[in-house]
């Protein structure tokens, strides 16, 4: 059955095996090789119209992490003193290994960051159930994503209302340990109940069958249009990137 | 003659996929409900520990995993390379559940201290090789103080470790002994893991 236009999503799979050549090379490649890897992937994030969406959580996560490390690693590894603030010493085999940790992070952080700014999840999760992924783990995921925003609303509720009946979070830390159950034992049953209407409502659409009439190709909602080329390149830049990491190990 | 049935099969089918997709969910938000009581611990496997008793160790871990992959995705990315731990965190908690820990508290308390252990040491090659020994967490004073009496990344991020992930663990095990005590057993009843509660 043709499928009308507006249900079909162009997907460029060089996108995911851009990111996996750079995790891989975030933990197979040299530093000296990394470095200009980093400055490559920065430029291009830096000149994407999302900048703003992948650097915020990297601005907020992960650079306090970085600099963090910096300092733990460098004050607390042997070696020779690089410098000192004070009474406090950097040795160059803390900030060596600060160095390469900081990279990988980056690299890895920064390239999942651009991959999930150019791709929507609903269309990797439909490009992955076309791949043949097992659709339960995709419905899992889109299910608990919808789930979270619900239950945080719930969650408010009900220490509105406990908050009403006495529920006091200045107490010490045993009393407020206690105050925990008041708010998650009527989130859990009241989910815990639904969550079962729930699966009683997908097994009314067959839809762990296995054998029977109903048994047979899901009607995907989207259809996913694959980019040929973008696929052919991907392949042979993360097969580059192995035969480097694999060279390098076995060097 | 009756089919055989894999564990796959048995433990993600359309009844326990909500129940999977709630246990991912709760523990996103038990750490909302933490911060809202003002409590200094993290209590973020709830819901891993929750499923893998009442659906099975299997169930758990897809529980696990997937809470880490979806704050991950939304909120820090560091939490991705802690699949590993959550993996573990499902399969002992699904197992013990088994041999009937969740049915007293006494019994739910030591195995949530050896499930804490258990984390630390899954975790502590994680947070040494991946970030330095530093997570941002609260305890990374800990970290810092291990180094300085002159252990190594690895050691330090393993004791570091082990003085706060027993605990946390011990409160999850028991907080989710109470709820399972709790919820009513007509509710219970329809869970597939009703007999290890």
């Amino acid at each position: 059955m043709p499928t009308p236009d507006s249900f079909t999503r162009n997907y460029n799979p060089f996108y995911h095996y851009l990111v996996l050549s750079i995790v891989l090379a975030a933990f197979g490649f040299k530093l000296e090789w990394q470095l200009p890897l980093l400055a490559g992937l920065m430029v291009v994030t830096a000149l994407s119209p999302d900048r703003k969406k992948i650097y915020r959580g990297f601005l907020k996560f992960v650079l306090p992490l970085i600099l963090i490390g910096f300092f733990v690693n460098g004050m607390f590894f042997t070696g020779n003193v690089v410098f000192a603030l004070g009474p406090l010493k950097f040795k160059d085999d803390g900030l060596l290994f600060a160095s390469r940790v900081a990279v990988r992070l980056m690299l890895i952080v920064i390239s999942i960051g651009f991959f999930f700014s150019r791709v929507k999840s609903e269309t990797i999760s439909e490009y992955l159930i076309s791949e043949g992924m097992d659709r339960r783990f995709v419905y899992i995921y889109l299910l608990s994503v919808a789930m979270v925003h619900l239950m945080r609303d719930k969650l408010q509720k009900i220490y509105i209302a406990q908050s009403a009946r006495g529920l006091d979070t200045t107490r010490n830390i045993f009393v407020r340990a206690k105050y925990l159950l008041p708010l998650l034992v009527p989130l859990s049953y009241s989910y815990i109940a639904e969550s079962l209407d729930r699966g009683i409502a997908l097994q009314a659409t067959n839809f762990s069958g296995k054998k029977g009439v109903l048994r047979g190709q899901a009607t995907p909602l989207v259809k996913i249009e694959v980019d040929r080329t973008g696929l052919i390149t991907g392949r042979i830049l993360l097969a580059a990137v192995v035969v480097i990491t694999l060279r390098r190990l076995f060097a | 003659m009756a089919e055989k049935v894999s564990v796959l099969e048995r433990e993600v089918n359309a009844t326990t996929i909500p129940l999977i997709a709630f246990g991912v969910a709760l523990n996103i938000v038990v750490g909302q409900a933490v911060q809202l009581i003002k409590l200094p611990l993290y209590l973020d496997s709830i819901g891993t520990i929750l499923i893998a008793c009442i659906v099975g160790p299997l169930a758990g871990m897809l529980t696990g995993a997937f809470a880490n992959l979806t704050l991950g995705l939304f909120f820090n990315y560091a939490f991705i390379f802690f699949i590993p731990v959550t993996l573990v965190i499902g399969a002992f908690s699904g197992v013990v559940a088994r041999i009937g820990v969740f049915k007293r508290w006494y019994s739910a308390l030591p195995a949530g201290l050896i499930q804490g252990v258990l984390s630390a040491v899954a975790s502590a090659p994680i947070s040494a090789l991946m970030f330095g020994g530093v997570t941002m967490g609260g305890t990374d004073f800990l970290v810092l103080y291990f180094r300085a009496i002159g252990k190594s990344i690895i050691q330090s991020a393993f004791l570091q470790g082990l003085a706060a992930d027993p605990v946390d663990k011990a409160v999850s095990y028991l907080i989710v002994y109470f709820l399972l005590t709790r919820i009513p057993r007509s509710i219970l009843l329809r869970l597939p893991g009703y007999a290890n509660t």
